[in-house]
């Protein structure tokens, strides 16, 4: 089935010290991670930055081409901000110069920085997304908002709803493959024909699968209320996560790793 | 309160959807039926599509409140109940519904079967025994890791299964658990209901099938939201006034034998029973 090839989150299964954390500590890592990269000023600390990744990118026994994927759909935007960042830079000294273009020491430096440092954002973050299972994510993050569910936020509902939709992606795509076959059987024509014209093929597709996302949703709903769902109040769960020793290593490794970054703004580095 | 009674259903009717227009005529899904199930009991309910099977169903756990009359679930009125807490008819009254890919909530089947547990406040030690044991009664523990789609329609619905039991229930309402399933499907989803059944728990079973059926202590016929029927299998199937329905193999199979001189006793309404009576 062709639509079901689609690869969804981008999970690598493992058994790695970094897949056991629990989810709320990486995300709360990635999290720190993410900023410190925007507080780092000098190249010196982003090696600091590259060693911390490679050495959890080793732990995880993820394989570097997975990671390097994430890279492929921003590479564009990557060189975008590298040139602009190459030609509109006019500080520092001349290193050519043609036309009305100059391109000074200054630029390269900051072009250099600026890929650097969207290169560790992908990376950090689909690192995260790697080592963490989808609905363990949405668990830790349930657990992380649910302080907020005092001043209003639906914490609960968030996160089931995150899980659902991820629950559901699987039986919507089936659902596609099964009236776009229905509809081809029909005539249909889904490939040929200009942009326009797809487009217009596509409304016979989309008006039956949103009737049938409703009425999923509608025997969803039933069955849910059916097993006593009744919101998130009185809710026990079986998978108790705790801090192991694990999260607490991760935690005291990101607080020296930020203790080092904020000391070295404070050194006269490159 | 007559305590060997799990469902009391006296005098419901149910009119779906008054939409407020007094010039048309209200039909009634559910008109005037009453019947008892008794602790224990296996009951089938069968009739054609619109006779108002699924709706008697849905009001045994409280999920349609009736129109008028009472639906009394182990003492308790689900109209009472289900001001305050539905969920407490709910624990008592599980449900397995028609289509097995639209009632699993987790993309985890060891999540989804705890999901009803974790609804009702069960410890956490406590539901990680009760999803382990409700796994292996539908014999789907080796696949509690996976995720739902990579499963089949007979066992996304044995999943299905294991999320009501999990919650332990005294009754089961099965909604045509089988109706979207193949044989090997259907024959695996009616091989746990008679363990559910032999465990001592209630089983009601809403069907098309009348091989299934067959399977019950008792058939109720349905019939344009009336009760038409409420009797033992080999009763309801000797009847030739209910034309709608057709007889099991078995049975067909056992009036031929008769025909032919030889006795088989009427109660013989299965394949199993008329193959142990061939044997002997």
């Amino acid at each position: 089935m062709a639509v079901r090839d689609i690869t969804l989150g981008q999970y690598y299964p493992g058994e790695s010290p970094i897949h056991r954390l629990d989810a709320r500590t990486k995300i709360i890592c990635a999290l720190i991670y993410l900023v410190s990269l925007f507080v780092v000023q000098s190249f010196s600390a982003f090696g600091l930055s590259i060693v911390l990744l490679a050495v959890v990118v080793m732990i995880s026994r993820v394989p570097f081409r997975f990671i390097s994927k994430g890279l492929k759909p921003i590479i564009f935007l990557i060189i975008l901000t590298m040139i602009i960042n190459l030609l509109f830079n006019t500080s520092g000294t001349v290193l050519v110069e043609f036309w009305k273009i100059k391109i000074t020491d200054a630029g390269v430096y900051r072009a250099a920085f600026m890929g650097l440092r969207l290169v560790l954002l992908i990376f950090g973050s689909s690192l995260l997304t790697l080592t963490t299972k989808p609905i363990e994510l949405t668990d830790g993050l349930e657990k992380l908002l649910s302080p907020l569910a005092k001043i209003g936020l639906p914490a609960h509902e968030l996160a089931m709803m995150m899980t659902i939709a991820l629950r559901f992606i699987p039986t919507l795509l089936d659902e596609t493959d099964k009236i776009m076959k229905a509809q081809t059987a029909r005539g249909a024509d889904f490939e040929n024909g200009s942009l326009k014209q797809k487009a217009k093929a596509l409304i016979p597709l989309l008006v039956p699968l949103f009737v049938s996302a409703f009425r999923i949703a509608g025997d969803l709903a039933m069955a849910m209320e059916a097993r006593c769902y009744h919101g998130g109040s009185g809710r026990t769960r079986m998978n108790q996560t705790r801090f192991g020793r694990g999260d607490a290593m991760a935690f005291i490794v990101m607080i020296i790793y930020v203790g080092l970054l904020i000391g070295s703004r404070y050194l006269p580095l490159y | 309160m007559d305590s060997d009674l799990i469902i009391q259903i006296k005098n419901v009717s149910y009119a779906y959807l008054d939409d407020g227009d007094p010039t048309t005529e209200e039909k009634l899904a559910l008109d005037n039926v009453s019947f008892d199930v008794k602790r224990g009991e296996f009951v089938a309910i069968v009739g054609s599509n619109g006779s108002g099977k699924s709706t008697i169903a849905k009001h045994m756990n409280a999920l349609l409140l009736p129109t008028s009359g009472s639906v009394l679930v182990d003492g308790m009125d689900t109209k009472e109940a289900s001001e305050t807490a539905p969920w407490e008819i709910r624990r008592k009254v599980g449900m397995v519904f028609q289509n097995p890919d639209n009632q699993l909530v987790s993309s985890v089947v060891e999540d989804d079967v705890a999901f009803g547990p974790e609804n009702i406040g069960v410890p956490s030690d406590e539901i990680r025994r009760r999803v382990d044991e409700a796994l292996r009664l539908v014999d789907m523990y080796e696949h509690r890791k996976k995720g739902p789609h990579l499963l089949s329609g007979g066992q996304k619905q044995r999943i299905a299964i294991a999320g009501v039991i999990a919650m332990d229930p005294e009754c089961v309402v099965f909604d045509e658990p089988t109706a979207m399933l193949d044989p090997k499907g259907r024959r695996e989803i009616m091989e746990i209901i008679e363990r559910l059944h032999s465990q001592g728990r209630t089983v009601i079973l809403i069907t098309h099938f009348m091989e299934e059926a067959a399977a019950a202590d008792r058939i109720i016929v349905m019939g344009n939201g009336k009760l038409l029927v409420d009797a033992p299998p080999a009763d309801v199937f000797s009847r030739d006034d209910l034309g709608v329905l057709n007889v099991p193999f078995a049975v067909s199979m056992a009036r031929k034998l008769r025909e032919n001189g030889i006795d088989v006793p009427a109660d013989i309404v299965t394949e199993k029973k008329l193959a142990e009576f061939l044997c002997r």
